[in-house]
């Protein structure tokens, strides 16, 4: 490829997406410092990678493939702070697990979106591990397909249903359980 | 004495009649209620998790940056 199509494709395609992918890593890493940082070196590799990518396909996808890959691989293993991350073989046997809505069933009914969860939300996405947050921000804050999550996170697609599955109620049962202290919301379903 | 585990028993019976079949799957992230769940969890989480402006000067960055690489080429 040319220099000045590469250029082009990169202006056009990838860094379009800046704003989302420091979102991202916003979101990843807690600090908008270091989510900067690991934007600009995204975007890098993206310019550097950029053979890879065939035009016109998904860039943003590529893009967290990129971002995810940077923030596991080369900021956890510099900032491994030991955070307790949740366990899967607990949230493996939920009783609601077929069914992984069910416990927001009795949220939203009780006027649950009505109210500010940042605060709990942001917490409750600290207790999740780095793979499963990053799944549950590309399935429910960006709205990626179950097969572009599989191809950002070099995923069977198998195991990113499972895990979006048992992500989504660890963070209801942190929901239900702020829910309940702050607006006497109670959740009868048993999330384990 | 009468066998009651006789093999007559055990055969199973055949009716000329059988009942429609019914799913015995438990019912999964597919029904309607379930769905609208997914949705209502999203906007919750868009709601809460609302978009942040990157840094003002993280293009001129992002961009410096890409010349620092065309200028080791």
């Amino acid at each position: 490829m040319t220099r000045p199509a590469r250029d082009h494709l990169f202006e056009a395609e990838l860094l379009v997406h800046y704003q989302v992918v420091y979102n991202f890593l916003l979101r990843m890493t807690g600090n908008p410092s270091d989510a900067a940082d690991l934007t600009q070196e995204t975007f890098a590799r993206g310019y550097l990678k950029i053979e890879q990518y065939e035009a016109g396909t998904n860039a943003r996808a590529w893009l967290f493939c990129l971002a995810r890959n940077l923030f596991i691989n080369d900021y956890r293993k510099r900032k491994r702070r030991g955070e307790e991350e949740l366990d899967e073989r607990t949230a493996y046997h939920r009783r609601d697990e077929e069914n992984p809505m069910a416990g927001f069933a009795d949220l939203r009914i009780a006027g649950v979106l009505e109210r500010d969860f940042s605060d709990p939300i942001l917490r409750a996405m600290t207790l999740l591990s780095d793979r499963q947050r990053a799944i549950v921000l590309m399935a429910d804050l960006y709205d990626f397909a179950e097969k572009e999550i599989a191809e950002a996170m070099e995923m069977p697609l198998n195991t990113v249903k499972s895990v979006t599955r048992r992500s989504r109620i660890a963070l209801i049962k942190q929901l239900s359980s702020y829910a309940e202290n702050n607006f006497g919301i109670l959740n009868t379903r048993n999330l384990g | 004495m009468f066998n009651k585990h006789s093999s007559s028993n055990r055969r199973p019976h055949r009716t000329d009649n059988p009942l429609p079949e019914v799913a015995d799957t438990p019912t999964g992230p597919c029904d309607s209620d379930s769905l609208g769940d997914v949705a209502a969890f999203k906007v919750l989480l868009k709601r809460n998790l609302r978009h942040q402006a990157p840094p003002a000067d993280l293009i001129g960055k992002i961009r410096g940056r890409i010349e620092e690489i065309k200028a080791q080429d």
